[in-house]
């Protein structure tokens, strides 16, 4: 068992921190005071090949592991938490259900211009009633003539208004409950789609997270990504792999944490002495530092599965939710450190802490990678 | 044509601590490229790719610089290609035998009329070996080049000099070493990462190389860690202007700065 | 001889000079840069005084080999030089010559029978290694200031050798007032705390009224570009 990265995984890990140093850390604290979508970093991630990491490099993609990818995204998120998710969204929720279940016709149209980053995705799945019930969404895509007729509301879409491509999940059947849906490749711009205000959300503001609508919306009979009746599995195998993209986001945040509460109990004197020499401090570091590691073993190990192509839905699943709740732990107690200069706005934990929470919530809830989990281990 | 650029593999000083019996200890240190050499390979770049000409990366030092992470790390910078001579001799090494050693590989390399440097190195930091280097090769050198143009043989050349800047033509072959703000390095894409594991890696052994012998020898005698001179470390809280300003007053007096 | 001093474009060789003269024995310049120069060290207290003499469209780097063929005409124990850029070009072609060892971090010199013992700051500064050398040592250190006239002063041999191929073609300046921060008596450092470049006004008036230099960090001068890289 080999717990040493390959030297490109290292590679990646220095050239993307560098990256998010000089690109992403500078404007990470003004996109979220001001809600901005940073439209400006797109273009960079790239032109760097960051967009389409494990999709092959004759498709437009980097043709790299999955581990090297989790740790881009991972380094992406330590800076700014809202550019990993929007990266993530991208890669692991839109691209991959084209690459995995597109027709030739597809890939020539979307593919290559999806993972080399010149277009962007989002994922249509989540409604106002259907959130983990999935299967339970009432958007319909009715069959008419060479076309379908889209109708329906989504919530909480990741990239939109700005995604170019969407996978709309909708159902063909409405008689078959989760059986009856279907997954389509919808663009921006078609007529009858609008999409609503951005929520404000308590963290990952940079991050653009808008309702979206179909009234009586036409697509073509060709924007049926796999076949009908089928989404609903492709929902569910696309989120197994997106989780393990929002683990390494709370990996991220996580580690973002943890290094500012090493620094400032180095820094911070009280007593004559730095804090770090406080058995408390010391112990608070220490289980954040066991933790983190933790998190990361789990994160890459279920990357390190996708890559052996062997199965990865419960390893995901214990990735995603053991990261995203250790992120939302290590950021608390690094506010704690931090004490109340923890609480203010000069300091980078605040907001570590308002990104961390989401982690436990989207690509499926804490409940939802429990319940994954459960089945596994009770078979 | 063929241009090289040195550079180093090694560690930051910032991560090493010294004992107090002076010696350096590195375990905690983890090598890495010399942190302004990026600008000194961004700028050849830039350089050989408007001449049409190879780039090749060239370092001397001990064991590791010629180990894969350290190879593949160069190459990702953007060089063709990279010549390494790895000897555990050159661990020790003053500034004076590195250049010759380098000297030789330029040399051995042949038909190599221009070398980019960076400023210095970020451990060492001795702004020697580029000059010596020139010096072994009885070529001119230009130090603090913030920008360069042209082809070897006719090359303009911007240099900062005490209160201003200058631009020198230079007609023949030489060494230049790069300013720190000679350029803004690009970040290699994943392409780019990937593609340097293929490049070529030439190991040169040092027994092979024609090295001018030095005249002088150095021995360390003795080795210690100065008293550093403990920071006082007072912040001022600024919330109250003038009171702040009555307690900056206060303490300079108080150290005898006022 | 038993050092030679360096000297590119500027006369700032005080601490040189003296650091040379406590060595004891014959010291000589080497000058490459305008006669003025030259006349100036001349009368600081050297014993021999050897002036490269070039077109005005030459630069010192341009003197190397002749400075170097001087050097080893008359090879000495320590060859001493400053930190500016010309200066260390022309050192480096010196230590090519003679193989010698460079230091660059001297706190200081003295001799010792047959060898030179330098006490060297390494890895910027975080330790000290006294070094014993055998053979000559080429060493980097302060310049210092333009050395005041001794009595007397030392003749000065013209020699105008084939330049390397360097020719200026433009000159320009950046119009900071630059400044010896070694010199002054107290320095305020700023960083990147100031958040625009007007703030500087208040500083300014801070080392007005404490009579003291401004220094800063690297990216206020390289990135910012609010103040000279001499800071």
């Amino acid at each position: 068992m080999d717990f040493e990265l390959t030297d490109e995984q290292d590679l990646v890990r220095s050239t993307v921190r560098e990256f998010a140093a000089a690109e992403l850390a500078p404007i990470a604290g003004e996109i979220d005071r001001d809600h901005r979508f940073p439209h400006e970093t797109l273009p960079k991630l790239a032109e760097l090949n960051l967009m389409g990491m494990p999709y092959p490099d004759k498709l437009g993609g980097a043709g790299m592991d999955y581990v090297s990818y989790v740790i881009a995204v991972e380094e992406i998120s330590r800076a700014c938490a809202s550019t990993g998710i929007i990266l993530s969204a991208h890669t692991s929720l839109a691209t991959w259900p084209v690459y995995k279940f597109g027709t030739q016709a597809q890939h020539d149209k979307y593919l290559t211009d999806m993972a080399s980053g010149h277009r962007l995705g989002a994922f249509a799945l989540t409604e106002p009633a259907a959130g983990t019930d999935a299967g339970a969404g009432t958007a319909t895509a009715v069959p008419s003539g060479d076309e379908y007729i889209l109708n329906g509301s989504k919530i909480f879409i990741t990239n939109a208004p700005y995604a170019d491509v969407y996978i709309v999940f909708a159902k063909t059947d409405q008689e078959r409950g989760a059986r009856g849906m279907s997954a389509f490749i919808v663009e921006k711009g078609t007529p009858g789609f609008t999409v609503g205000e951005a929520e404000h959300k308590l963290g990952i503001r940079g991050s653009s997270t808008p309702p979206i609508y179909f009234a009586d919306c036409r697509i073509p009979q060709s924007a049926l990504l796999g076949e009908e009746g089928s989404g609903f599995k492709i929902a569910m195998q696309t989120l197994d792999g997106g989780r393990i993209g929002v683990a390494a986001q709370a990996l991220g945040i996580a580690q973002a944490a943890l290094d500012a509460s090493i620094a400032y109990a180095k820094e911070r004197v009280q007593f004559g002495k730095p804090i770090a020499t406080l058995q408390a401090i010391q112990w608070m570091i220490a289980d954040m530092a066991t933790e983190v590691d933790a998190a990361r073993l789990l994160v890459y190990r279920a990357a390190s599965c996708v890559d052996k192509n062997v199965p990865y839905s419960t390893e995901g699943a214990m990735a995603k939710l053991f990261a995203s709740e250790t992120a939302t732990r290590v950021a608390g107690k690094a506010i704690q450190i931090h004490g109340g200069y923890g609480y203010t706005e000069s300091y980078p934990v605040e907001r570590n802490y308002r990104d961390a929470k989401i982690t436990e919530l989207y690509e499926g809830t804490s409940e939802v990678q429990r319940m994954v989990i459960a089945r596994s281990s009770l078979r | 044509m063929r241009i090289v650029v040195t550079y180093k593999w090694t560690c930051d000083p910032e991560e090493s601590t010294v004992r107090a019996d002076g010696t350096v200890d590195w375990s905690r240190a983890k090598p890495g490229l010399s942190t302004y050499d990026p600008v000194a390979i961004e700028l050849a770049r830039r350089l050989a790719d408007e001449a049409d000409a190879e780039l090749i990366g060239l370092t001397a030092g001990g064991k590791g610089v010629g180990a894969p992470i350290a190879t593949k790390t160069a190459l990702s910078r953007g060089l063709d290609r990279v010549v390494v001579i790895e000897d555990d001799s050159l661990r020790e090494a003053g500034r004076s035998e590195l250049a010759a050693v380098l000297a030789a590989a330029v040399r051995q390399i042949g038909d190599v009329t221009l070398v980019i440097t960076g400023d210095s190195s970020v451990d060492v930091a001795a702004k020697m070996v580029p000059t010596v280097l020139a010096g072994e090769l009885g070529w001119p050198a230009v130090a603090e080049v913030t920008a360069v143009a042209g082809q070897a043989g006719a090359l303009r050349v911007e240099r900062a000099i005490p209160g201003g800047a200058q631009v020198l033509e230079i007609s023949g072959p030489v060494v230049l070493a790069a300013s720190a703000d000679a350029a803004v390095p690009h970040v290699p894409g994943m392409k780019e990462l990937l593609a340097a594991g293929k490049k070529p890696v030439d190991l040169l052994a040092l027994s092979a190389l024609k090295v001018t012998p030095r005249n002088a020898a150095m021995t360390v005698t003795g080795r210690s860690r100065p008293e550093r001179k403990a920071r006082k470390g007072q912040l001022i809280d600024t919330a109250d202007p003038a009171a702040a300003a009555a307690e900056l007053v206060a303490a300079l007096r108080e150290v005898g700065a006022l | 001889m038993n050092a030679w001093i360096v000297v590119a474009e500027q006369p700032t060789v005080g601490n040189l000079i003296e650091v040379a003269r406590s060595l004891g024995g014959p010291v000589g310049a080497v000058v490459a840069g305008p006669r003025s120069v030259a006349e100036t060290v001349a009368a600081g207290g050297v014993d021999r005084v050897v002036w490269c003499s070039t077109p005005d469209d030459v630069p010192a780097e341009a003197s190397a080999q002749a400075v170097a063929d001087t050097v080893a005409a008359d090879p000495p124990r320590v060859v001493l030089a400053g930190r500016n850029p010309a200066e260390r070009v022309l050192l480096g072609a010196v230590a090519a010559r003679l193989g010698a060892a460079v230091l660059t971090g001297a706190r200081s010199v003295s001799i010792d029978g047959e060898k030179t013992i330098v006490v060297n700051a390494v890895y910027g500064d975080i330790a000290e290694e006294t070094v014993a050398v055998s053979g000559p040592a080429a060493l980097l250190l302060d310049g210092g200031s333009v050395p005041p006239s001794a009595d007397g002063s030392a003749p000065i041999e013209e020699v105008s050798g084939t330049p390397l191929a360097l020719k200026v073609i433009e000159t320009s300046t950046h119009g900071f007032e630059e400044v010896d921060l070694n010199s002054a008596h107290r320095v305020i450092g700023v960083g990147r705390g100031l958040k625009a470049k007007e703030d500087l006004a208040a500083i300014e008036e801070l080392a007005d009224a404490v009579q003291a230099e401004i220094a800063c960090s690297r990216p206020v001068a390289e990135g910012l570009n609010w103040m000279g890289k001499d800071r």
